[in-house]
This record gives structure tokens, sequence and C-alpha cells, in this order.
């Protein structure tokens, strides 16, 4: 049988930061893949390392102070960082394409959203602005803009945070990508119009049969949009499954502390998970986790346990980074 | 039976210039809190919901007397907030309190935990000066921070621990209602646990009364006695926890509710999304404001404004379709 890649395979990516107060390791030693048409979620707390895994593949991290100490990140069997940085701009926008958090930060106050739609696939696709700013319409249409004509002659200030949204997914999906990093999409926007986008988002990806990497702090949003799941604490891969596996049977004590934090119709009091979350300069040794965990024993405060498959033989791989779950690694 | 309330406030009002055009001549007013009516009754928590700019902090504003309303009265304890003078009002300002949102912005980063926290103590003149550190040693206890961070400035702090901070500072006074402005939405989810369950402790111990300010439906679920849904600077419905989220009546509420995205895949819930964004809250106003997103609204709607009525015990809505 022939070896098909799959659509993004990061292998080993190890991100560091080098700043006054030392260098750390923000990414450390990710790995996952994700095929085309799937939805897989990054999931954590803040400077858990979820949004650096997605800027690393992207490589949009400035170095300094950000290197990438190794790994490869391989996008449809070609390694995005043997790509020399005019080659990886062909890519980034076009293939691979991004939404930011912010969307008031991430576009540019002082041109119309129409010009900014059409920049990109004016770079992109050898058209003249004319046509471009044609797409630029149809695509404002697409993400449900009421009358596209008119606002492509607005500015970013002009549109509330929802339709920025909206500009920022048309400008994503203008060159149709093959993979969409979405940066925490909703996390600006109230409830209602993060429900809009999040529908909006998923009825693109069909569309386009696009894979959508989601970067996201909701485990709502998480249940109710990923297919895969990634959790990630301290700059590490914790637990990594499927979505239905990852909340009917969660294995790391993190991922559980995490749903034990959240309101739940007739819970009486919250389980919170203790302590706080460790600054990256200073991690304890062993599992990140383990001066926060309530199962932790004496090996975990020693030695950092790996990421193995917990599942059996046949059935969905599940990875879990925990000692619990390692009784025959050596060392035992 | 009904406890008598111990915030009241009724049929208040405030709204905003807009400054625009030439020379900023004021055209055109920001209705932010639009004629509400509600009370707070002693030991509950009433979780006040709503999207962003739909006029709840202009409520938690209002409540704690640091703006004064166009029209509308607040009776504290039967007594007109905003009439209060000299040692009534400082009697007030020491019954109600309030902590932030933004752990980062509301502490002096130039003061020292002991000293924000103490301060209050200071200002009221309730203790001398020499016994203040033994008390402030006492909240920082209560709220779980260590004694040896009495000397310590803001900045070393995560967020979790700052609003800790701020809790205590507003505990300092022994109040009886806390105005709570989304407590918790700056924070991680294991530390909003852990803020929420500290919050309701304190309520236990001290049999405090709390405004819950929050755009986060299940941390509102979770905490509340009953909830009031904001919108467009007016109260659509109010109801016990219980009855708001499995009966609402609005049909902003039921919008409001089938958004929030559920923790569990195997949940398929019915999907109600609304179109379009709130409209802006300036300007002259007829009819149901929620009438153009709503999936109900007929050509009534649109001409006569809904009273805030109560549709069954307890369950206040203003909708004509329900």
């Amino acid at each position: 049988m022939k070896y098909m890649p799959m659509l993004l395979e990061v292998d080993n990516l190890h991100t560091q930061l080098h700043l006054a107060q030392g260098s750390a390791s923000v990414v450390d030693h990710v790995s996952f893949s994700l095929g085309s048409s799937r939805t897989l979620a990054l999931v954590g707390e803040s400077g858990c390392g979820k949004t650096m895994t997605a800027y690393s593949i992207l490589r949009l991290l400035p170095s300094p102070p950000a290197t990438i100490a190794g790994g490869r990140i391989l996008f449809n069997g070609k390694n995005l960082l043997d790509l020399a940085e005019p080659d990886m701009r062909q890519i980034r926008g076009d293939k691979i394409s991004m939404i930011f958090q912010e969307p008031l930060t991430s576009l540019n106050p002082v041109f119309k959203v129409g010009s900014q739609i059409a920049e990109v696939l004016q770079v992109h696709k050898k058209i003249s602005k004319k046509d471009a700013l044609e797409i630029a319409c149809q695509l404002l249409h697409d993400v449900g803009i009421p009358s596209p004509d008119q606002r492509l002659n607005d500015y970013p200030h002009q549109l509330s945070g929802g339709m920025r949204q909206r500009v920022m997914i048309a400008m994503a999906i203008a060159c149709k990508p093959q993979l969409l990093i979405a940066d925490e999409p909703t996390t600006a926007l109230d409830v209602t119009v993060q429900a809009q986008i999040l529908a909006l988002l998923l009825e693109l990806k069909q569309q386009h049969d696009m894979a959508l990497l989601l970067i996201t702090h909701d485990l709502g949003i998480v249940a109710e949009s990923a297919t895969d799941v990634a959790v990630m604490y301290a700059g590490r891969i914790v637990e990594y499954t499927d979505v239905e596996t990852l909340f009917e049977q969660p294995r790391n004590p993190y991922t559980l502390g995490l749903l034990n934090s959240l309101p739940r119709p007739g819970l009486v009091r919250l389980q919170p998970i203790r302590g706080m979350i460790p600054s990256i300069f200073e991690l304890p040794k062993g599992c990140k986790f383990c001066t926060r965990c309530d199962r932790a024993f004496d090996r975990c405060s020693q030695q950092e346990p790996e990421l193995i498959n917990i599942a059996p033989a046949g059935t969905k791989t599940h990875f879990v980074r925990c000692w619990l779950y390692q009784d025959d690694s050596p060392g035992i | 039976m009904e406890n008598s309330p111990l915030l009241e406030i009724i049929d208040l009002k405030k709204s905003f210039p807009v400054s625009s055009g030439f020379f900023s001549r004021t055209h055109e007013f920001v209705r932010a809190v639009d004629g509400i009516n509600f009370s707070l009754i002693a030991g509950e928590t009433l979780g006040l919901v709503g999207e962003s700019g739909c006029g709840k902090s202009t409520v938690a504003r209002l409540a704690l007397n640091l703006d004064t309303p166009d029209s509308g009265r607040i009776l504290f304890k039967g007594d007109n907030i905003f009439t209060l003078k000299n040692d009534a009002l400082k009697k007030f300002r020491r019954s109600v309190q309030i902590i932030f949102q933004d752990p980062f912005s509301s502490l002096n980063p130039r003061k020292k935990v002991g000293s924000i926290i103490g301060e209050p103590l200071l200002i009221h003149k309730l203790f001398a000066r020499r016994d203040i550190p033994e008390k402030v040693f006492m909240l920082m206890e209560l709220v779980g921070l260590r004694r040896e961070y009495y000397d310590r400035y803001p900045h070393e702090f995560s967020s979790g621990q700052r609003q800790r901070i701020g809790i205590a500072r507003a505990l300092s006074l022994t109040p009886e209602i806390i105005i709570a402005d989304e407590p918790v939405s700056a924070l991680d989810v294991s530390i909003q646990a852990q803020t929420i369950n500290l919050l309701m402790d304190l309520q236990q111990q001290f049999r405090l009364t709390y405004l819950f300010i929050s755009h986060d439906l299940s941390v509102v679920r979770h905490i509340s006695t009953r909830v009031a849904v904001m919108y467009l600077g007016k109260i659509v419905e109010l109801a016990p926890n219980a009855r708001l989220y499995e009966q609402p009546l609005h049909p902003y509420t039921e919008a409001l509710l089938s958004a929030v995205p559920v923790p569990d895949p195997g949940v398929k819930k019915k999907e109600v999304i609304l179109n379009g964004d709130p409209p802006s809250p300036i300007g002259q106003r007829r009819g149901c404001l929620f009438a153009c997103r709503c999936p109900l609204a007929e050509s009534a709607c649109f001409e006569i404004e809904p009273v805030f009525t109560e549709k069954a015990p307890a369950h206040w809505a203003a909708c004509h379709k329900r």
C-alpha cells in the first residue's frame, strides 16, 4: 500500500523562547496529525502553548526571541521548516490561513475591508484589483454580511465585532485553503454572536472541505465543534484522542480537573484544580502537573511520563501522558 | 413568604450623551439603563446577565452610588441612596462593596497588598492604625492568601491571586451587599472554579448578599438564587434560577441559553441562532427592542412596548407573545 501523507503532521515540534529570565520550551516535543476535513481542537489554559504551536506551524514567531529548536511540520508530506521564507510566504494565506483572536487589532485600520480581502487574492492569484474586489464581494456575501457591495468600502472601525470576525474569515478562506487555523476565533464575542460564527466556520469547512485547527480554552466549543482534541499543559500535550473518548473517558488528571471545574446543572460545589498554573520558567521536575495533581505519587515528581497510547489495539487511539497509565514502562 | 428587600431599584434610568460631528455637539444619547425595576433580597445572589453593552455595569455603578441616575431611585433599607449625606452616606458606602472584573487594573500597582486591603479600614477609621495589620492578616487568611504576601506588590501575583486581593479588600468593611462585576471572567477555568467556591463560602460565612453580574450563563446558573436578563438597558426576564433555565419565557433568554456551548459531545440541543447583532443602544426607540431579531415577532411587537409583568409566580417577563 502506498503511503499517503496526512494533510498536516506535526512531529516532535520544539519551540523555545529566549528571554531575560532565561530560556524556556514553550512548545515541548508536540506531535499530532490532522487529516483533511477533520477538526482538531488544541485546548488548555492561558500560557499552555496552544497559540505558540499555531504560530510555529505558520512560522510566524519572531526570532529572536523564539526559535524552533527541533521537530518537523509536514504539510502534504513537505516539511515547512525546510522552506525558504519566500516559499513559506506562498503557503501562508493560500494553502494554510489563520483567523486571529482579536479582529480589531488584526485588521488594518487605515484600509477598507474590501481592499484588505482583495490584497490576499492579488498576492496569491495573479488577478486584477477589479476582479479581486468582485471576488471579495462574493466572499463577504458567503460569510453572511448583508449588502456586501457597500460593506466593501467600510473601514474596520465601522463594523461590529461579529462583522469584523466575518471579514477575517472571508480573508482566510479567500484562496480556499486546505488548512484553516482559528486561534480563539470567538473569545472576544458575545455568546449569541459566537454561536453564529461557529456555525459559519463549520459550514464553510464542509463546503470547502477544509481541515480546521481550532485553538480554544472553552471545552463547550470543543465538544460542539471538534472531531479530535489535544489537551495541552505547560507546553506539552497531556491527552490526545477523539472528542467522544475525551469527554466520556478522560484519563489525564489535568483533563479531569478541567472538566470538574466547569459549572454544570445540579452540581452543588465545583471541584477546582488546586494551586496555580506554574510559570513556564519555573516548571517542576518530573510531570509538570505533579504539584497540582491529587493523584501524584513519588515517581511523578522525579521523572516525566511519556505520551503513550492506552487504547486497546484496533480501536481509536487515546494518548495520555501520566504515570497512572504507564505501569509497564521501564523503571517500575 | 417574601423577605423584605435589602436594595430596591425603582424605575431607574441613565443615559450618556454621544458626542459626534462638528465641535463634538451632542446629538444623541445612549440609553444605558432604561427604566429597570428589581429588588435584592437579603442573603440571595441575584445574577444579572446580558451581552456586552446591555447596561449591566451601569447598573452596578448606579447601585454603588458612583453615578447619579437621570431618574428613578434606589432604596437601601428604605432610604434613597442618592439623597444620603455625610455619615449616612459613609455608612452606605461601607455596606455596599464591589469586586471588579479586571484584577490587573483594579489594584494600585504602587501599593503593597497590605495597604490595598487595609486602606478602606483606615479611611473609614474603623480601627486604630496599629491594629490594622492584624485585621488585614485575618482577611488575607480568609481569602487564602499567605501572611508573607503582606509586603508584596500586585504585579508579583497571578490573576487568580489578585482577584483574591480584590475580594479581601471588598470584605474589609464587613459589607452587607457585594456587587461582583464579572469577577471570574478574566480567569482560567481551574482558577475560576476556585474563586467561585471562595465567593460561595464567604457568602455563607458572612451572610452576604450578592449582585452577580456576568455574561457567562453557566457560572450564573451555578451561583445564583434568581436571575435577571438584560437587553439594551431593560430587564426582559427575571425568575428564580431553576425556572429561568428550565422554562425561559422570553425568546431572547431562550436564544441566549441555546447559544451556550455544552461541554458534552453527546448533547444535541435545539439551536435558536439569532440573526444579526444587538441593535445600537443609541437613538429613538419604539416597540419591543428585541423584535428585529426575534423569531416570534409580529407587527404589534414593532409598535407597542411590552410591559414587564409577572407571568407566573415570581417569574417576570416583558413579551407580547408569551
